[in-house]
């Protein structure tokens, strides 16, 4: 019974530690699992990061933080108590037409899956490509902005126009 | 007096702003009349929770807490004109501060707001400390008033009044009780019971029974004269009371209420006169009957028990599992040594097998690892695993006796095995597992359906997973054994308690990546500019009047979609797999 009870210990000792776990996505081309010291900090950690947008180890797209799950831990310990019972299921048995069907609509489902995420990451790709004309165009200005006002043709103009300039 | 409201000194009241959606609340903290006849007053502001949404960290607000402003600087205080005024509020304070009388539970329920802490707003920080002065005025005022009585007292003088000089103790304590009741968060149905019964009781009281009530109503009476402390006495004095009659289902009925509240002394002195007052049999048994004792009682039995026959449950099932385990496996062997021979086109197949598993014991001896009394049942699965091929029982997994054995060794980092074990052709993906299992566990379930020793691994769930189907990568030993499984598992059908068969297929997953990733970057020479100044990769909240800022809310914009398309997709997915699991004989 010890054995168990240490399982049931570990297992409570895990779950208590995802619930101050947050999950950060988006940080490149990883994700972090970062565990804080209550569960009350990674819920402010998370609002905070959900209302404003974060910038971590690169900009402009920002980091993505949500509650961790237990699913999210490839090392963890299994819950206490559970027996899990397989079984090979024999062709002549009805439930093996029915599991071939499971099969198929599992593999249909993650293909559906996999093609959504695909389109996704077009999306995104698309929306980094533009993001990256946009700022590319708005250097531009500034860089042109600057030359003008470096070379003083903003304060000929001025001038010519009777404007007064006043700088920062 | 505005609109036959007489507002006074340190009254709180709501404020009006014409494009605010809520009224602001402050406390008039001074109020003067101009010498052009206008009359202004200084008003000491209080925040609600959502406009300091900001600064609130982890503090979570209570649902009626406000914030009182100190410190020194903007947002303090204002000077308005007195029509700015729509109308009082009333905010009690439940600082545990000793300058602070303690509220009642009916003031407590009839005010609109609470508060208990501060916002200080020049540092922009919470904290339950009251200062001595705030915008001059001296926390005294700012608290509840000590002149202020609560009302409820009142009403029980009146109805005092009225009675004979024997009864005026019970019915005040009763009309108390029943406030105290009322206000305990029961609900007014049972209070009402409750009231009732102990009303009708009041006849045939005895003259002890008097005597306690009386006693107990004084005990209860100075517990209220100084509520700041927590009195002991009452309660003690209940819990004499109680000892004799309690059964011991009274003591756990009375452990809830004390549990549940958390108001200080005067809601347990009224639990605990609840007791005394159905201190005789027949009340108690009543009381017991109708009250609210009875069916707290029974939901509190009913879980206990429902846990003990869970732990038993448990128990019976973990026994059961080791003894049974061993000689089913042995018996399988027997019976699969009549199919092994008759077994034609599946001999070479399991020739592999023996092999195999001839290899892995001598290697199993070899490292010594194990202790002896474990080899018999070994040697008996793997007799077991050259054998098998259709077993169409119901498999229970357990731990393999070989679990720990990997833990003596620290292996290679999990990628690099797997991109090994992917070059090698050992490397199996399965997918249709129940998300919820471990890598052990999926270990487990291989080496009993497959008689094969593999090193599992599940892939973690991020977001861009599929919630309703789990995955893994499963390192057998050899080349053989995988592809062996592969075909087994796929022309079979492996059933998971779920009902979900497992499929598997070689290699690794193909997952579409993007090259883009939505990190740009300038020249940093140049980033001169105010919108670029942002260094490009240290930590920070985007300010919202950079070009920065708009760049991410395109990207939350496109992530709020994705999130959505995703669960639709998913959601779609589980009904699906629903339906036809429907349709399964064995659940």
């Amino acid at each position: 019974m010890t054995s168990s009870e240490e399982a049931r210990k570990t297992y409570a000792e895990f779950e208590e530690k995802v619930s101050r776990t947050v999950f950060l996505d988006n940080l490149s081309t990883q994700s972090a699992l970062v565990e804080m010291e209550n569960e009350k900090q990674a819920r402010a950690l998370i609002s905070e990061m959900t209302n404003y947008p974060f910038m971590m180890s690169g900009m402009p797209r920002p980091v993505r933080a949500k509650p961790a799950k237990i699913e999210m831990f490839a090392d963890r310990p299994p819950p206490p108590d559970r027996k899990i019972q397989v079984r090979w299921v024999d062709p002549s048995d009805p439930d093996f037409v029915v599991a071939k069907k499971l099969k198929q609509l599992c593999k249909k489902h993650n293909a559906e899956h996999l093609a959504l995420i695909k389109h996704q990451l077009e999306e995104e790709e698309k929306l980094a490509k533009h993001q990256e004309e946009t700022l590319k165009t708005n250097y531009k200005k500034f860089e042109m902005i600057e030359s003008i006002v470096q070379d003083g043709t903003t304060s000929r103009l001025a001038r010519h126009y009777g404007v007064r300039l006043d700088y920062d | 007096m505005i609109d036959d409201v007489n507002y006074s000194l340190f009254d709180c009241v709501y404020l009006y702003e014409t494009d605010a959606l809520e009224p602001y609340i402050g406390k008039i903290v001074k109020i003067w009349e101009q010498p052009d006849h206008k009359k202004k007053l200084k008003i000491l502001w209080f925040f609600r929770p959502n406009e300091l949404q900001n600064y609130l960290g982890d503090h979570t607000p209570l649902e009626k807490e406000i914030f009182l402003a100190t410190g020194e600087g903007v947002g303090l205080f204002n000077i308005n004109p007195l029509e700015a005024i729509a109308g009082k509020c009333s905010v009690i304070c439940t600082s545990k501060d000793e300058r602070n009388r303690q509220p009642s539970n009916r003031e407590l329920e009839m005010a609109d707001y609470i508060f208990y802490r501060t916002f200080d707003v020049q540092t922009y920080t919470i904290s339950e400390k009251i200062n001595d002065k705030i915008a001059g005025v001296e926390a005294k005022y700012l608290l509840n008033r000590k002149d202020m009585q609560p009302s409820s007292v009142f009403m029980f003088e009146e109805k005092g009044g009225s009675g004979k000089a024997e009864n005026i103790s019970i019915s005040s304590l009763m009309s108390r009780l029943d406030d105290k009741v009322e206000s305990a968060a029961t609900s007014t149905k049972r209070d009402d019971a409750i009231a009732g019964e102990l009303l009708d009781e009041q006849c045939p009281l005895g003259e002890d029974r008097e005597d306690v009530l009386v006693s107990a109503n004084l005990n209860f009476g100075k517990s209220k004269s100084n509520t700041g402390l927590i009195d002991n006495k009452p309660s003690e004095k209940m819990r004499l009371i109680d000892m004799p009659i309690e059964a011991p289902n009274g003591t756990s009925l009375r452990k809830e209420n004390f549990d549940s509240n958390d108001s200080g002394s005067q809601k347990k002195s009224t639990d605990a006169l609840i007791e005394a007052s159905s201190d005789s049999s027949s009340v108690k048994r009543k009381f017991e009957l109708e009250g609210v004792g009875s069916s707290k009682e029974i939901v509190h039995m009913d879980k206990e028990s429902f846990e003990k026959n869970d732990a038993l449950d448990g128990m019976r099932f973990s026994k059961k599992m080791k003894p049974t385990d061993a000689p089913e496996l042995l018996n399988d062997a027997s019976s699969r040594k009549q199919n092994f021979e008759s077994n034609g086109p599946d001999y070479f197949r399991e020739t592999l097998h023996l092999t195999n598993s001839a290899h892995e014991k001598r290697s199993l001896i070899e490292k010594k690892t194990k202790p002896l009394d474990e080899s018999p049942q070994e040697t008996s699965s793997i007799s077991i695993g050259n054998k098998e091929k259709t077993n169409y029982g119901v498999l229970e997994v357990t731990k393999r006796p070989d679990a720990d054995r990997s833990k003596w060794f620290k292996g290679l980092p999990w990628e690099e095995r797997m991109q090994k074990a992917d070059e090698q052709g050992t490397l199996v993906f399965i997918e249709n597992l129940d998300p919820s299992f471990t890598s052990s566990e999926v270990e487990d379930i291989i080496y009993h359906t497959l008689k094969q020793s593999c090193t599992a691994r599940v892939i973690q769930q991020t977001l861009l997973q599929n919630p309703n189907y789990g995955q893994a990568y499963v390192i057998f030993k050899t080349r053989d054994a995988a592809d062996c499984a592969v075909s087994k598992i796929n022309k079979g059908c492996i059933q998971l308690p779920n009902g979900s068969p497992l499929i598997c297929s070689k290699g690794m997953l193909k997952v579409p990546k993007s090259s883009m990733f939505g990190h740009l970057s300038v020249d940093k020479n140049k980033l001169q500019m105010r919108e670029m100044r942002r260094a490009v990769s240290t930590s920070h909240c985007s300010q919202p009047n950079t070009i920065e800022y708009e760049m991410a809310m395109d990207w939350l914009v496109i992530q709020e979609r994705s999130v959505r398309c995703l669960n639709a997709l998913h959601k779609g997915q589980a009904d699906e797999l629903k339906a036809i699991k429907k349709r399964l004989r064995t659940k």
